[in-house]
Protein backbone atom coordinates (compact mmCIF):
# COMPACT_ATOMS: atom_id res chain seq x y z
CA UNK A 1 0.00 0.00 0.00
CA UNK A 2 1.18 3.30 -0.74
CA UNK A 3 1.30 6.07 1.94
CA UNK A 4 1.32 9.35 0.32
CA UNK A 5 1.88 12.66 1.47
CA UNK A 6 -0.49 14.09 -1.09
CA UNK A 7 -3.88 14.50 0.15
CA UNK A 8 -7.14 12.53 -1.65
CA UNK A 9 -8.18 15.97 -3.08
CA UNK A 10 -4.94 17.30 -4.20
CA UNK A 11 -4.86 13.66 -6.53
CA UNK A 12 -8.08 14.05 -7.84
CA UNK A 13 -8.10 17.55 -8.56
CA UNK A 14 -4.89 16.71 -10.67
CA UNK A 15 -6.35 13.59 -11.90
CA UNK A 16 -9.52 15.91 -13.50
CA UNK A 17 -7.14 18.00 -14.89
CA UNK A 18 -4.81 15.25 -16.74
CA UNK A 19 -6.35 12.07 -16.71
CA UNK A 20 -8.21 12.49 -20.34
CA UNK A 21 -5.41 13.84 -21.90
CA UNK A 22 -2.60 11.84 -20.69
CA UNK A 23 -5.39 8.73 -21.50
CA UNK A 24 -5.39 9.57 -24.78
CA UNK A 25 -1.67 10.30 -25.37
CA UNK A 26 -1.28 6.49 -24.07
CA UNK A 27 -3.63 5.23 -26.25
CA UNK A 28 -1.74 6.87 -29.03
CA UNK A 29 1.19 5.50 -28.51
CA UNK A 30 -0.07 1.85 -27.21
CA UNK A 31 -2.77 1.40 -29.28
CA UNK A 32 -4.78 -0.58 -26.40
CA UNK A 33 -6.88 0.95 -23.98
CA UNK A 34 -5.87 -1.60 -21.15
CA UNK A 35 -2.52 -0.56 -21.55
CA UNK A 36 -3.24 2.82 -21.71
CA UNK A 37 -5.26 2.95 -18.38
CA UNK A 38 -1.83 0.89 -16.96
CA UNK A 39 0.24 3.54 -18.28
CA UNK A 40 -1.76 6.79 -16.84
CA UNK A 41 -2.42 4.22 -13.50
CA UNK A 42 1.43 4.39 -13.50
CA UNK A 43 2.56 7.57 -14.49
CA UNK A 44 -0.13 8.68 -11.03
CA UNK A 45 1.45 6.33 -9.10
CA UNK A 46 4.88 7.83 -9.15
CA UNK A 47 3.27 11.40 -9.03
CA UNK A 48 1.47 10.50 -5.74
CA UNK A 49 4.88 8.41 -4.74
CA UNK A 50 7.06 11.27 -5.21
CA UNK A 51 4.92 13.77 -4.36
CA UNK A 52 6.37 16.40 -6.55
CA UNK A 53 5.70 20.65 -6.34
CA UNK A 54 4.91 22.72 -8.97
CA UNK A 55 4.77 26.47 -10.04
CA UNK A 56 1.69 25.86 -12.17
CA UNK A 57 -0.67 23.48 -13.33
CA UNK A 58 0.77 23.80 -17.25
CA UNK A 59 4.06 22.31 -15.18
CA UNK A 60 2.29 19.71 -13.16
CA UNK A 61 0.76 18.47 -16.81
CA UNK A 62 4.19 18.72 -18.95
CA UNK A 63 5.67 16.41 -15.85
CA UNK A 64 2.75 14.46 -16.19
CA UNK A 65 2.95 13.86 -19.72
CA UNK A 66 6.40 12.98 -19.71
CA UNK A 67 6.56 10.45 -17.17
CA UNK A 68 3.66 9.04 -18.79
CA UNK A 69 5.72 8.98 -22.35
CA UNK A 70 8.46 7.20 -20.55
CA UNK A 71 5.77 4.48 -19.14
CA UNK A 72 4.62 4.07 -22.60
CA UNK A 73 8.47 3.73 -23.79
CA UNK A 74 8.98 0.67 -20.93
CA UNK A 75 5.12 -1.43 -21.75
CA UNK A 76 5.92 -1.01 -25.48
CA UNK A 77 9.01 -3.06 -25.01
CA UNK A 78 7.36 -5.28 -22.30
CA UNK A 79 3.97 -5.88 -24.12
CA UNK A 80 5.37 -5.93 -27.70
CA UNK A 81 3.84 -9.39 -27.97
CA UNK A 82 0.42 -8.19 -26.97
CA UNK A 83 -2.05 -8.44 -29.61
CA UNK A 84 -4.36 -4.92 -29.98
CA UNK A 85 -8.08 -4.70 -29.00
CA UNK A 86 -10.31 -3.62 -31.20
CA UNK A 87 -10.73 0.65 -31.17
CA UNK A 88 -14.49 0.46 -30.68
CA UNK A 89 -13.98 -1.47 -28.05
CA UNK A 90 -11.19 0.12 -26.40
CA UNK A 91 -12.53 3.74 -26.04
CA UNK A 92 -14.95 4.99 -23.60
CA UNK A 93 -17.75 6.46 -25.47
CA UNK A 94 -19.53 9.69 -24.11
CA UNK A 95 -23.25 10.35 -23.70
CA UNK A 96 -23.06 12.54 -26.13
CA UNK A 97 -21.18 10.89 -28.60
CA UNK A 98 -22.05 10.65 -32.03
CA UNK A 99 -21.53 8.46 -35.35
CA UNK A 100 -19.61 11.09 -37.32
CA UNK A 101 -17.20 11.33 -34.11
CA UNK A 102 -16.75 7.87 -33.55
CA UNK A 103 -16.20 7.73 -37.39
CA UNK A 104 -14.05 10.96 -37.12
CA UNK A 105 -11.78 9.67 -34.15
CA UNK A 106 -11.38 6.01 -35.66
CA UNK A 107 -10.10 7.98 -38.79
CA UNK A 108 -7.54 9.78 -36.75
CA UNK A 109 -6.53 6.78 -34.47
CA UNK A 110 -5.81 4.81 -37.77
CA UNK A 111 -3.70 7.66 -39.14
CA UNK A 112 -1.82 7.64 -35.83
CA UNK A 113 -1.51 3.91 -35.71
CA UNK A 114 0.97 4.15 -38.94
CA UNK A 115 3.06 6.38 -37.52
CA UNK A 116 6.10 5.33 -36.48
CA UNK A 117 6.18 4.98 -32.59
CA UNK A 118 9.08 7.86 -31.90
CA UNK A 119 6.32 10.39 -33.93
CA UNK A 120 2.75 9.63 -32.24
CA UNK A 121 3.65 11.57 -29.35
CA UNK A 122 4.76 14.69 -30.85
CA UNK A 123 1.51 14.65 -33.24
CA UNK A 124 -0.94 14.30 -30.82
CA UNK A 125 0.61 16.22 -28.34
CA UNK A 126 1.22 19.52 -30.94
CA UNK A 127 -1.78 18.84 -33.20
CA UNK A 128 -4.49 17.28 -31.36
CA UNK A 129 -3.48 18.62 -27.53
CA UNK A 130 -2.92 21.32 -28.51
CA UNK A 131 0.10 22.12 -26.53
CA UNK A 132 2.50 24.78 -27.87
CA UNK A 133 5.96 23.18 -29.84
CA UNK A 134 8.10 24.46 -27.06
CA UNK A 135 5.45 22.69 -24.04
CA UNK A 136 5.38 19.47 -26.34
CA UNK A 137 9.42 19.42 -26.63
CA UNK A 138 9.63 19.65 -23.18
CA UNK A 139 6.98 17.23 -22.11
CA UNK A 140 8.91 14.39 -24.89
CA UNK A 141 12.67 15.32 -23.11
CA UNK A 142 13.97 16.77 -26.58
CA UNK A 143 14.88 19.68 -27.93
CA UNK A 144 12.57 22.01 -30.04
CA UNK A 145 14.38 21.87 -33.35
CA UNK A 146 14.12 18.19 -32.93
CA UNK A 147 10.25 18.39 -32.10
CA UNK A 148 9.90 20.36 -35.38
CA UNK A 149 11.92 17.83 -37.21
CA UNK A 150 9.65 15.01 -35.88
CA UNK A 151 6.69 17.52 -36.46
CA UNK A 152 7.95 17.54 -40.64
CA UNK A 153 8.60 14.22 -41.09
CA UNK A 154 5.28 12.99 -39.41
CA UNK A 155 3.09 15.65 -41.74
CA UNK A 156 5.16 13.90 -44.77
CA UNK A 157 4.02 10.80 -43.58
CA UNK A 158 0.63 11.77 -42.59
CA UNK A 159 0.25 13.31 -45.58
CA UNK A 160 0.26 9.98 -47.65
CA UNK A 161 -1.70 8.34 -45.08
CA UNK A 162 -4.61 10.67 -44.95
CA UNK A 163 -4.19 11.23 -48.91
CA UNK A 164 -4.63 14.72 -48.81
CA UNK A 165 -2.80 18.32 -48.72
CA UNK A 166 -1.67 19.16 -44.40
CA UNK B 1 -3.22 18.69 -39.78
CA UNK B 2 -6.12 17.33 -38.71
CA UNK B 3 -9.95 19.16 -39.22
CA UNK B 4 -11.47 20.46 -36.42
CA UNK B 5 -14.17 17.90 -36.50
CA UNK B 6 -11.22 15.40 -36.27
CA UNK B 7 -9.88 17.55 -33.58
CA UNK B 8 -13.44 17.70 -30.97
CA UNK B 9 -14.16 13.79 -32.02
CA UNK B 10 -10.29 12.76 -30.90
CA UNK B 11 -10.95 15.36 -27.85
CA UNK B 12 -13.95 13.74 -27.12
CA UNK B 13 -12.00 10.41 -25.64
CA UNK B 14 -12.31 10.16 -22.13
CA UNK B 15 -10.21 7.68 -19.61
CA UNK B 16 -12.58 5.22 -18.36
CA UNK B 17 -14.39 6.34 -14.89
CA UNK B 18 -13.18 2.75 -13.22
CA UNK B 19 -9.44 4.44 -13.12
CA UNK B 20 -9.88 7.33 -11.38
CA UNK B 21 -11.32 4.87 -8.56
CA UNK B 22 -8.47 2.93 -8.99
CA UNK B 23 -5.62 5.62 -8.87
CA UNK B 24 -7.68 7.44 -5.80
CA UNK B 25 -6.88 4.21 -3.55
CA UNK B 26 -4.01 4.67 -3.50
CA UNK B 27 -4.04 7.63 -1.64
CA UNK B 28 -6.07 6.03 1.30
CA UNK B 29 -4.38 5.34 4.16
CA UNK B 30 -5.92 2.13 6.04
CA UNK B 31 -6.39 3.11 9.56
CA UNK B 32 -4.25 0.26 11.46
CA UNK B 33 -6.11 -1.88 14.47
CA UNK B 34 -5.60 -0.56 17.84
CA UNK B 35 -5.74 -3.42 20.97
CA UNK B 36 -5.09 -1.34 24.21
CA UNK B 37 -2.70 -3.32 26.33
CA UNK B 38 -3.82 -3.14 30.36
CA UNK B 39 -3.20 -0.33 32.07
CA UNK B 40 0.16 -1.15 33.96
CA UNK B 41 1.72 -2.13 30.74
CA UNK B 42 0.61 1.71 29.30
CA UNK B 43 2.54 2.98 32.09
CA UNK B 44 5.53 1.42 31.70
CA UNK B 45 5.31 1.51 27.82
CA UNK B 46 4.50 5.45 28.60
CA UNK B 47 7.76 5.68 30.90
CA UNK B 48 10.12 3.70 28.32
CA UNK B 49 8.72 5.90 25.55
CA UNK B 50 9.78 9.20 27.28
CA UNK B 51 13.22 7.67 28.24
CA UNK B 52 13.99 6.83 24.57
CA UNK B 53 12.76 10.30 24.13
CA UNK B 54 15.44 12.07 25.90
CA UNK B 55 17.66 9.31 24.82
CA UNK B 56 17.30 10.04 20.84
CA UNK B 57 17.37 13.48 21.26
CA UNK B 58 20.69 13.91 23.60
CA UNK B 59 22.03 11.43 21.06
CA UNK B 60 20.86 14.24 18.16
CA UNK B 61 22.98 16.99 20.11
CA UNK B 62 25.73 14.75 21.14
CA UNK B 63 26.82 12.76 17.75
CA UNK B 64 27.18 14.35 14.16
CA UNK B 65 24.09 14.53 12.24
CA UNK B 66 24.29 12.73 8.26
CA UNK B 67 22.71 15.42 6.97
CA UNK B 68 24.78 16.30 4.30
CA UNK B 69 24.38 14.73 1.12
CA UNK B 70 26.75 14.32 -1.81
CA UNK B 71 25.92 12.19 -5.00
CA UNK B 72 28.90 10.85 -7.14
CA UNK B 73 28.60 9.77 -10.73
CA UNK B 74 30.82 7.23 -11.92
CA UNK B 75 33.47 8.16 -9.17
CA UNK B 76 33.24 12.14 -9.92
CA UNK B 77 31.21 14.48 -7.35
CA UNK B 78 28.09 15.94 -8.96
CA UNK B 79 27.99 19.55 -9.11
CA UNK B 80 24.98 22.10 -9.50
CA UNK B 81 24.91 23.00 -13.20
CA UNK B 82 27.83 21.37 -14.25
CA UNK B 83 27.02 17.85 -17.02
CA UNK B 84 29.33 15.20 -16.66
CA UNK B 85 29.79 13.04 -20.17
CA UNK B 86 30.03 8.99 -19.83
CA UNK B 87 30.62 6.66 -22.27
CA UNK B 88 29.25 3.25 -21.13
CA UNK B 89 31.37 0.32 -22.06
CA UNK B 90 28.90 -2.68 -21.25
CA UNK B 91 30.76 -4.29 -18.45
CA UNK B 92 28.41 -4.38 -15.82
CA UNK B 93 24.96 -5.80 -17.82
CA UNK B 94 22.25 -7.76 -16.65
CA UNK B 95 22.01 -9.79 -19.39
CA UNK B 96 19.44 -8.75 -21.83
CA UNK B 97 20.39 -6.77 -25.05
CA UNK B 98 23.45 -5.13 -23.37
CA UNK B 99 24.22 -2.83 -26.57
CA UNK B 100 20.96 -0.85 -26.46
CA UNK B 101 21.01 -0.29 -22.79
CA UNK B 102 23.43 1.54 -19.92
CA UNK B 103 24.05 0.44 -16.74
CA UNK B 104 24.94 4.42 -15.05
CA UNK B 105 26.85 4.01 -11.36
CA UNK B 106 25.83 6.67 -9.25
CA UNK B 107 27.03 6.62 -5.61
CA UNK B 108 25.04 8.45 -2.61
CA UNK B 109 26.23 9.76 0.60
CA UNK B 110 23.53 10.91 3.46
CA UNK B 111 20.38 9.69 3.92
CA UNK B 112 17.63 10.44 1.35
CA UNK B 113 14.97 8.94 -0.92
CA UNK B 114 16.08 8.22 -4.11
CA UNK B 115 13.60 7.52 -6.98
CA UNK B 116 13.65 7.33 -10.19
CA UNK B 117 11.15 8.00 -13.72
CA UNK B 118 11.75 4.90 -16.46
CA UNK B 119 14.37 2.73 -16.15
CA UNK B 120 15.21 0.14 -14.15
CA UNK B 121 17.11 1.22 -10.37
CA UNK B 122 19.23 -1.67 -8.65
CA UNK B 123 21.66 -1.40 -5.43
CA UNK B 124 24.77 -2.40 -5.15
CA UNK B 125 24.86 -4.74 -1.57
CA UNK B 126 28.23 -6.48 -2.13
CA UNK B 127 28.92 -9.00 -4.76
CA UNK B 128 24.97 -8.95 -5.23
CA UNK B 129 22.69 -6.67 -7.47
CA UNK B 130 19.66 -5.95 -6.40
CA UNK B 131 16.33 -4.97 -8.14
CA UNK B 132 14.22 -2.10 -6.69
CA UNK B 133 11.32 -3.31 -8.07
CA UNK B 134 9.15 0.32 -6.72
CA UNK B 135 11.82 2.58 -8.54
CA UNK B 136 13.07 4.09 -5.67
CA UNK B 137 15.67 3.42 -2.82
CA UNK B 138 15.89 4.46 0.56
CA UNK B 139 19.34 5.34 0.92
CA UNK B 140 20.63 5.43 5.05
CA UNK B 141 24.23 6.68 5.55
CA UNK B 142 25.84 5.32 1.79
CA UNK B 143 24.73 3.27 -1.09
CA UNK B 144 25.86 2.25 -4.49
CA UNK B 145 22.82 2.42 -7.01
CA UNK B 146 22.90 1.43 -10.76
CA UNK B 147 20.31 2.80 -13.05
CA UNK B 148 20.07 0.71 -16.39
CA UNK B 149 18.05 2.57 -19.27
CA UNK B 150 17.87 1.93 -22.40
CA UNK B 151 20.21 4.01 -25.08
CA UNK B 152 17.52 6.55 -26.61
CA UNK B 153 18.46 9.96 -27.77
CA UNK B 154 14.31 10.81 -27.65
CA UNK B 155 14.06 10.19 -24.12
CA UNK B 156 15.50 12.24 -20.63
CA UNK B 157 15.59 9.89 -17.89
CA UNK B 158 15.44 11.59 -14.12
CA UNK B 159 16.42 10.45 -10.78
CA UNK B 160 15.18 12.55 -7.85
CA UNK B 161 16.92 12.30 -4.85
CA UNK B 162 15.39 14.16 -1.18
CA UNK B 163 16.81 14.38 2.06
CA UNK B 164 15.14 16.57 4.90
CA UNK B 165 17.19 19.16 3.85
CA UNK B 166 17.62 19.15 0.23
CA UNK B 167 15.91 17.48 -3.06
CA UNK B 168 17.78 17.42 -6.64
CA UNK B 169 16.75 15.98 -9.77
CA UNK B 170 19.67 14.48 -11.84
CA UNK B 171 18.67 14.40 -15.50
CA UNK B 172 20.24 11.54 -17.89
CA UNK B 173 20.55 12.81 -21.65
CA UNK B 174 21.69 10.24 -24.02
CA UNK B 175 23.68 11.45 -27.07
CA UNK B 176 23.48 8.67 -30.13
CA UNK B 177 26.02 10.27 -32.25
CA UNK B 178 28.95 9.99 -29.12
CA UNK B 179 27.18 6.97 -27.89
CA UNK B 180 27.54 8.79 -24.42
CA UNK B 181 25.25 10.10 -21.95
CA UNK B 182 25.42 13.25 -20.07
CA UNK B 183 24.73 13.56 -16.72
CA UNK B 184 23.37 16.66 -15.08
CA UNK B 185 22.14 17.73 -11.35
CA UNK B 186 19.93 20.19 -10.61
CA UNK B 187 19.08 21.28 -6.98
CA UNK B 188 15.07 21.87 -6.59
CA UNK B 189 13.29 25.18 -4.39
Amino acid sequence: MVISAWSRDAVAAAYERNADALYRIALAQLQNSEDAQDAVHDAFSRFIKSAPSFDSTEQERAWLIRVTVNVCHDLQRKRRHRSHLSLDDALEVADSDTTWQSDERNAVMSAISQLPEKYRAAVVLHYLEDLPLEKAAEALGISGSAMKMRLLRAREMLQKILKRDI
Amino acid sequence: MFSDNEKKAWQSISAPASLKDKILSECEIRPKNRTLAPSGIRRFGTLAACLMIVLVLSLAILLPTNDSLSVSFNGSTLSDGSAVTYRYDGVMTLSRDSSSYSMLPFEIKGDAHVTVEGGELYRQDGESTLFCDSGSYAVRGEATLLYRIENRSDAVYAMTVKSSKESFVIEMRYDENTNSWSVLKTSKD
